[in-house]
């Protein structure tokens, strides 16, 4: 098992229940998540979960988020000691309107 | 849990998705994925059919994912129902063996697709036929304790209800399992008949009278049925299964509904989804299904209709029933056959 960041790039921000949907989808296989951040980075929005899985289920997760009509882009990647945080940056990286999205 | 259906397009798939949706089995945060074949009729059919199932149940619908060939599906339940069907038409598939060149290249390229992109905790309910076929070339792929063929359940459901409506009762009243072949081969089990409000010698002795020995052999019977079909109508045809026991019944006259042109797409996903709904609620089912065996009932090596229990990780048991001698030896030989 190992530690995982799942970095989304989000369709749109401004659809309710993004967040949710995108979670479930890791609550339906039993995936605790340690870190779930919401942000506008690079001037789109994204979505970074930290969680811990097998390599296997890891693969089966990237493929199934990425027929989602919320996500544009799937990325996940080692931890390898770092948190969600620092994949997009202390305020979310560049944004238009203040760092976060969806709040 | 996500599902699958592959086949969406078809007369049983769409049934199976309306059925599943208006049943509202699966929760707004899971999806069903529509898997269809592109060149086919369904690249044409299947995105009017999500826009029309968005337009009647909004409220709760799932997300609803397009698929086109095996290679992109992606559920944790899998629903196999693509694939040619007996007909009569000119053109169809006439025979098992026919059924079986036509229908098993895509059955087993599916598990074979599951097999290397899935999670490796997937469930298949194998409905194309022929399905003893359809299981074997699953369980090529996948653990075969995850692999369960719809045959025996429904073949189980409709000899209930023809006990039921012979006795003028509910079907729910009625309990038997069907087991052995979904098809010719396939034996009604009179030893497991059991009929609320029927325990007394009384009843009993209604129950015996349902068996009907001297009913032509199943082959034969199928024979008779489709030519009356085709000379002189359905309503002909389901007269004279009538005259037959309800284990002939069973089999007869979904051939009839079958080659009458109406299918048999509304009973088939009722109880397709009665089970799925079962499964995803976390219950465990006891029921009669297609499954590989390796010796735990009967001594049986293969595929066969045997009595399960069915949860939402697969079959979590054989039930050792306790059959008659001679429905035993007809379970065996109905393996052989297939």
């Amino acid at each position: 098992m190992t530690p995982w960041l799942c970095v989304l790039d989000v369709a749109s921000a401004s659809r309710p229940g993004v967040v949710a949907r995108l979670t479930g989808v890791f609550a339906e296989r039993g995936i605790s998540l340690s870190e779930v951040v919401a942000v506008e980075s690079h001037g789109r929005p994204t979505v970074v979960l930290a969680f811990i899985a097998s390599a296997h289920l890891c693969d089966h997760l990237a493929r199934r988020l990425a027929r989602s009509p919320d996500v544009r882009a799937v990325r996940i990647l080692p931890a390898e000691g770092r948190s969600a945080w620092e994949l997009v940056g202390p305020r979310g990286g560049p944004s238009t309107h203040g760092g976060g999205w969806g709040g | 849990m996500d599902v699958a259906i592959v086949g969406a397009a078809g007369t049983i798939g769409r049934q199976i998705a309306i059925t599943l949706l208006r049943a509202r089995v699966l929760p707004p945060t899971a999806r069903l994925q529509l898997v269809g074949r592109r060149g086919g009729a369904s690249e044409g059919l299947l995105p009017g059919f999500a826009a029309d199932l968005a337009d009647a149940f909004a409220e709760d619908l799932p997300e609803i994912d397009l698929a086109w060939s095996p290679d992109e599906i992606l559920a944790d339940l899998v629903i196999i129902a693509a694939g040619a069907t007996v007909t009569g038409l000119p053109g169809a598939p006439r025979d098992r063996a026919a059924l079986a060149a036509a229908n098993l290249p895509l059955v087993e390229a599916c598990a074979r697709a599951i097999a290397r992109n899935g999670h490796g905790e997937e469930l298949l309910l194998v409905v194309t036929n022929p399905v003893e076929a359809g299981v074997a070339a699953c369980c090529r792929h996948l653990d075969r304790r995850r692999v369960i063929g719809m045959g025996g359940f429904l073949d189980t459901l409709r000899f209930r209800q023809e006990i039921a409506a012979e006795l003028g009762v509910r079907r729910q009243l009625v309990h038997g399992l069907v087991l052995g072949e979904h098809g010719p081969g396939l034996v009604p089990v009179w030893s497991t008949v059991r009929v609320y409000g029927f325990e007394s010698e009384d009843g009993a002795a209604r129950i015996a009278a349902l068996r009907r020995p001297h009913d032509p052999a199943p082959a034969a019977a199928l024979a008779e049925i489709g030519a009356i079909v085709a000379r002189e109508g359905a309503v002909a045809a389901y007269r004279r299964a009538d005259a037959w026991g309800a284990g002939l019944r069973a089999l007869v006259k979904p051939l009839v509904t079958q080659l009458s042109g109406a299918r048999t797409p509304v009973g088939s996903a009722e109880m397709i989804v009665r089970l799925v709904a079962s499964m995803l609620a976390g219950g465990q089912f006891p029921a009669a299904a297609q499954v590989m065996l390796a010796g735990e009932f009967l001594g049986i090596h293969g595929v066969c209709g045997a009595p399960v229990v069915i949860s939402n990780r697969g079959i979590e048991r054989i039930d050792a029933l306790d059959l008659d001698p001679t429905e035993a030896e007809a379970v065996r030989a109905s393996v052989v056959r297939s």
